[in-house]
């Protein structure tokens, strides 16, 4: 319904004038075309990319027959046919959806927290998440076993979050912070305790490595199982971009617009703990991410969420792509991803936080 | 009589033990300036969140065109009500068009984005506001007084026919607060309905304005400004001697008041 001010005369408007406001919160064709070539362009590098090199002509004939059928002259070795589609090829495009759930996570929880510092981590779901997976580590679960723990227990944390916070039957943004935290430091203390009592010959190890983050464990048929909620998470805070920009301005002035802060800061949670305990179930803790990239995207687009949360989608999976090829490619035993992101990811943040002046960028 | 848009019936608020104000009766007609005055803490503020429904009285009731305002969403308060807030946070720099254009969202639904209708309708409120020039600029950049002017504008985007301003010209200079009254003015003119908190009873009589008048645990007095801005209730409301003075420049008179010093010094040393 639009009920219109009918006191408010229709003054004339210069449609010219009007047009090129309306293009200020919008991105140009360019610059739209560049953020989306941007992905797309590392995810094929990374196809020919890496201790294994094959030309890029062999891995678009490989493509093409394989996945699409065509007849194409078989001039590769099968080694070549695996590398490319049982293991590059997963493994980027996970790479991808992690990269661009993270961010896009981070995001929305910097402009419902308003607060740059906040990471898609802040309600507790990594602690969680991480204390599941060493759970299954210790019961001698299989990879399947540790990966739902993870997930599971990375919804359950930021669940006693959530609902620790909703002591004045409403979620004020500082409680969710303190419970976030209380949470997180529970459940580390949990994981410590896991960590102390296990067997340090093999299984301590085994929960080390898990928590730095890693891409290995991705093959073809668990693709669709960590891409799928990835997605839906993503799709779910897409959906809602115009109604982050209101809600940024802080609850209470977000409700006398109109918006039921309540429900959309449900949803934001949900969507965000989606993304996240998936990506901590199939890879691991990988921080940064979610920090820096939405960070760099709001000092290239401006705040607003329309353009902003579409922007972090390219910008997060072309950089987590980039890094794991990093990852791959630096020494024959793989560094863990976590580690890199945060090696890459802490000075380039504090390069950033100078550029903006500590601001907010855009 | 005409019927009144607002009326708000035996209302008594309390923060938990603490009573705020008890008793309070106010009928508000459609096109009234409405003037809560009254000291710091005396609850001016806390009686505009009632009215909007984000505090809930402890007994008495609100009711918005006869409607309980505790039995409406968000989002029907905000198609009556606009609020224009006195402290305002804006962490970040978004430009002055979205941000008025954010009023548009009591009529959007929950996955809509604004359409060009909505830019347009922001547009010329602004245009009409005569701030139409800062629709680019960031939000974070321009002054306080036209910071204030784009919430306003952002609260008619929302199209309400009821506007609660809690101290519109505080933290203003002179010429912004002139520039905020003279905006509130016109929208008065226009037949809106607004009830406003003020540290300044001289605005109420620019205004022309109904006046409530705030202090103890609930209304001094209310009426039109002329007749219950006493110096007696002014004196009475804020616990201070206060004079009232009626100036008289060429064709226009106009009353104002200032606290009376040398009675102040007098009684209290």
């Amino acid at each position: 319904m639009r009920n219109e001010l009918p006191s408010i005369p229709d003054l004339p408007v210069d449609e010219t004038r009007l047009e090129e406001r309306i293009d200020e919160s919008e991105l140009s064709v360019g610059k739209k075309l560049m953020l989306l070539c941007l992905p797309f362009l590392l995810f094929f590098v990374s196809l020919f990319l890496g201790r294994l090199m094959i030309e890029p002509m062999i891995v678009l004939k490989i493509l093409g027959h394989s996945l699409f059928n065509l007849p194409v002259d078989s001039t590769w070795t099968e080694a070549m046919e695996i590398v490319v589609i049982r293991v590059r090829l997963p493994r980027a495009i996970m790479a991808g959806a992690v990269g661009a759930g993270l961010s896009i996570s981070g995001a929305a929880f910097q402009g419902m927290f308003h607060n740059p510092l906040v990471s898609p981590f802040i309600l507790g779901v990594s602690a969680g998440a991480g204390f599941g997976a060493a759970l299954g580590i210790v019961m001698d679960g299989n990879l399947f076993m540790i990966q739902l723990l993870a997930f599971v227990f990375g919804i359950i944390a930021v669940a006693i979050t959530y609902f620790t916070s909703r002591i004045y039957k409403t979620t004020p943004i500082l409680m969710l912070v303190l419970s976030g935290m209380v949470v997180s430091s529970l459940f580390q203390a949990l994981l410590s305790l896991l960590k102390y009592t296990v067997d340090t010959e093999s299984k301590l190890p085994a929960i080390i490595f898990w928590l730095m983050g890693s891409m290995g464990s991705i093959s073809m048929e668990k693709l669709l199982l960590g891409v799928l909620p990835i997605a839906i998470g993503c799709i779910g805070l897409y959906l809602i971009r115009w109604r982050m920009n209101v809600m940024s301005m802080g609850d209470l002035e977000a409700r006398a617009m109109g918006i039921n802060t309540e429900l959309l800061k449900g949803i934001i949670i949900v969507c965000t703990t989606i993304i996240s305990s998936t990506v901590v179930a199939f890879c691991g803790i990988i921080g940064w991410v979610g920090l820096v990239i939405p960070h760099l995207c709001r000092m290239m687009v401006g705040p607003d969420h329309r353009v902003l949360l579409p922007t972090t989608l390219c910008v997060g999976a072309a950089y987590l792509i980039f890094i794991d090829n990093i990852s791959r490619i630096i020494s024959p035993a793989e560094v863990p991803l976590g580690i890199l992101t945060a090696i890459i990811g802490a000075p380039f943040f504090a390069y950033l936080l100078r550029k903006t002046k500590g601001g907010w960028g855009g | 009589m005409t019927m009144s848009r607002i009326s708000i019936r035996s209302a008594c608020f309390s923060y938990g033990e603490k009573e705020v104000w008890r008793d309070i009766n106010l009928d508000v007609a459609q096109g009234e300036t409405i003037c809560l005055l009254g000291p710091n803490g005396c609850g001016k503020t806390t009686l505009l969140n009632c009215i909007h429904g984000n505090l809930t009285l402890k007994s008495g009731n609100i009711q918005i065109d006869g409607r309980e305002i505790s039995s409406m969403t968000v989002t029907q308060v905000a198609k009556s009500i606009g609020y224009v807030f006195q402290e305002h946070s804006a962490p970040f720099p978004y430009t002055s068009l979205e941000v008025v254009r954010m009023g548009r969202a009591p009529h959007l639904g929950l996955f809509q984005v604004p359409s060009r209708e909505d830019t347009r309708l922001a547009l010329n409120i602004m245009e009409e506001m005569g701030i139409r020039h800062l629709a680019k600029e960031r939000y974070t950049n321009i002054s306080g007084g036209e910071r204030q002017l784009v919430l306003i504008a952002r609260t008619l985007c929302q199209a309400p026919d009821i506007i609660l301003f809690d101290e519109p010209t505080s933290h203003l200079d002179f010429k912004n607060q002139a520039v905020v009254l003279q905006t509130m003015h016109k929208l008065v003119k226009k037949g809106l309905t607004i009830i406003m908190t003020s540290h300044f009873p001289n605005h109420a009589w620019l205004l022309s304005s109904r006046v409530a008048m705030m202090g103890g645990s609930g209304f001094v007095a209310v009426g039109p400004a002329d007749r219950v801005m006493t110096e007696e209730n002014l004196s009475a409301t804020y616990g201070v001697k206060v004079r009232v003075y009626q100036g008289v420049s060429g064709p226009n008179s106009l009353n104002f008041c200032a606290p009376d010093f040398k009675y102040s010094e007098t009684t209290a040393m």
